[in-house]
């Protein structure tokens, strides 16, 4: 951590920032090269590289920056890179971070989806996307109730899971206006809360 | 033209994907299918669990696709720089001037509004999938295809297989449904 804040400090030394930039480039383009499964895989091995390794954070830090991560928009890997980047490297090192974890994963995709496009008429290519299609719902419906069990069991959280459940099966309103309600929404209802405490 | 489109659109999706990478879905599913037709939601949710078993965060990977099969690279490269674009300049703000954001009041009230409806909104998302997957008949198909669906499920829930090992058994699970002659 000292070694980070001091990095900061030290921008005018070039050899030293270059070094920096590369070292975040290796990490993070590792991390967006070979880790499965979203954010929370990510993390894990952050945990491992990012805290033990390089000493680049606590874990405690690492921890509050999970927690930021949850609470900001973006994807939790993002948020990540984009901090761990700029308290290293300032606004350089942010950018060198981020581009590094999704340069490794846009490359793959854009390969997987010419394959994917130029496929799927095949039979058995069909019958595997088939397959993979009852796959994915079924991960989306673990996300979800893994999600739900950690949800603070009150009659008001129930209903706002009803609610939002409904409107967006039932009605065609868009998910960014439900979501844009339920922001404001908490602003009103739990704000009040707070504030009379 | 489309580019633009493209990433205003993800732009959009990535400041209101809050609670990670599979709160992007019902945004996903409104906004790039619903709205703009620019993917069918079978090529959707058959590249979710591709997405799931191709190395990288699952919301660069969804995002790249999409802008893939509407615009090509060029396409690819709007809707992953839009989407990534707002948290990173949110996370600047919070570690340059405004540390202390998170912690005011109305910033924590508008999340735990935020929360049990994105949970509701990607348990829509699921359901949709389904029915649309599911076509309601007494036929052999109907039975493979429920058959396969609970066979995963309790290998996700009872068995906690990770995502790529479920993607392969679905995988599996539609090469030998083909073999019997079901097509599902």
């Amino acid at each position: 951590m000292e070694e980070g804040q001091s990095s900061i400090v030290s921008c005018a030394e070039k050899p030293k920032l270059l070094r920096t930039l590369f070292m975040l480039m290796v990490v993070f383009g590792k991390f967006g090269a070979l880790t499965f499964g979203g954010g929370y895989a990510i993390v894990a091995m952050m945990e491992e590289t990012i805290v033990r390794k390089y000493h680049w954070l606590t874990a405690e830090e690492l921890l509050d920056l999970i927690t930021i991560g949850e609470s900001t928009p973006g994807p939790i890997a993002v948020n990540t890179a984009t901090f761990i980047g700029y308290r290293l490297a300032g606004l350089p090192g942010s950018v060198v971070a981020v581009l590094s974890l999704v340069f490794p994963a846009w490359l793959i995709v854009v390969g997987i989806s010419t394959c994917y496009l130029t496929f799927r008429e095949n039979v058995w290519v069909a019958a595997v996307l088939n397959g993979i299609r009852l796959a994915a719902i079924v991960l989306i419906a673990r996300a979800c109730l893994n999600m739900g069990r950690k949800l603070e069991r009150t009659a008001l959280n129930a209903g706002l899971v009803c609610i939002a459940f409904a409107l967006s099966l039932m009605t065609s309103v868009s998910a960014l206006y439900i979501i844009s309600g339920a922001l404001l929404f908490g602003v009103l209802w739990f704000g009040c809360l707070i504030k009379r405490k | 033209m489309v580019c633009l489109t493209l990433f205003t659109t993800f732009f959009k999706i990535g400041l209101f994907t809050i609670g990670g990478g599979y709160a992007m879905i019902p945004l996903i599913q409104t906004e790039v299918i619903d709205r703009h037709g620019w993917m069918t939601l079978d090529q959707f949710t058959e590249f979710v669990g591709i997405a799931e078993s191709t190395p990288g965060p699952f919301a660069i990977n969804i995002s790249t696709f999409c802008g893939m099969t509407t615009g090509g690279i060029l396409g690819s490269v709007s809707a992953t720089v839009g989407v990534v674009l707002p948290s990173m300049m949110i996370i600047l703000l919070i570690a340059a001037v405004a540390g202390k954001v998170l912690s005011h009041w109305s910033v924590q009230a508008a999340l735990r509004g935020a929360k049990p409806v994105v949970i509701g909104l990607i348990g829509a998302a699921a359901v949709s999938l389904l029915l649309h997957t599911f076509q309601p008949s007494l036929s052999w198909q109907m039975a493979g295809q429920v058959g396969m669906a609970l066979l995963l499920f309790v290998l996700a829930m009872r068995y906690r297989f990770s995502a790529l090992m479920l993607i392969l058994c679905g995988a599996c699970a539609g090469v030998f449904l083909q073999l019997c002659g079901i097509s599902l």
